[in-house]
């Protein structure tokens, strides 16, 4: 099941995280960042958590009632797990 | 002097997967399409090698064939700081169990000097120099 962001401060606007927290609170889903500050290294890329969920198909919604008012904002799509499943080999 | 583009590979050691951005709008995982991580040989081949006896049995998980797809074209595919514009690509979806978001096929990479450094989980993009 999807959920919409869900770490916020006190104040009330959504908490800015690392990819490196996002992996931490959120394993093995997919979750959907709005990038506030860019980084070399994807882990240190940072932002405010818009969607996450086992479910990539959850992150539809979100995404587009995000896109629609901010037409420009680079928005980070991935998955948190391992890219590859155990058990599983892969050939392209 | 060309510059040299270094681009962290994900974490994991299984297939060579980077951050791509398209459009500037939309960043992405894209696995590095080298060909395959495991070597696979015909049925015959391992018939006349006597090799019949598994030592056990592996999921594998390939592209194969597939019902034509639609062709696109974004304005721009960005790896790292190394961009090219006006790229056309296939829209597929991979086997859901992957956690990517597609391919960064050689029609990206062969714009570059392409070095895979594993020992330091880097791709490195080299301009390439212009004639």
């Amino acid at each position: 099941m999807g959920s919409l962001k869900t770490s916020r401060r006190e104040t009330g606007k959504p908490r800015i995280q690392t990819v490196a927290e996002i992996e931490r609170a959120y394993p093995d889903e997919w979750v959907l960042l709005e990038i506030t500050r860019d980084a070399k290294d994807y882990r240190r890329v940072a932002g405010r958590l818009l969607a996450h969920s086992r479910d990539r198909a959850d992150l539809d919604a979100p995404y587009q009632h995000f896109r629609a008012d901010h037409p420009h904002t680079r928005v980070f799509e991935l998955f948190t797990g391992e890219l590859v499943p155990e058990g599983v080999v892969v050939i392209l | 002097m060309p510059r040299a583009d270094r681009v962290p590979f994900l974490a994991g050691p299984r297939l060579i997967a980077v951050r791509a951005v398209l459009n500037e709008q939309l960043d992405v995982i894209l696995i590095a399409d080298t060909g395959a991580q495991q070597s696979v040989i015909s049925r015959k081949v391992a018939q006349r090698l006597n090799l019949e006896h598994p030592l056990r049995l592996q999921a594998l998980v390939g592209v194969g064939q597939s019902p034509p797809v639609p062709v696109v074209r974004p304005e721009r595919l960005r790896v790292g700081s190394s961009s090219v514009t006006g790229l056309e690509v296939c829209v597929y979806d991979l086997p859901a169990l992957l956690g990517g978001n597609g391919l960064l096929g050689l029609d990206f990479l062969r714009r570059f000097r392409v070095t895979f450094e594993f020992d330091s989980a880097a791709l490195v993009l080299l301009e390439r120099k212009r004639p």
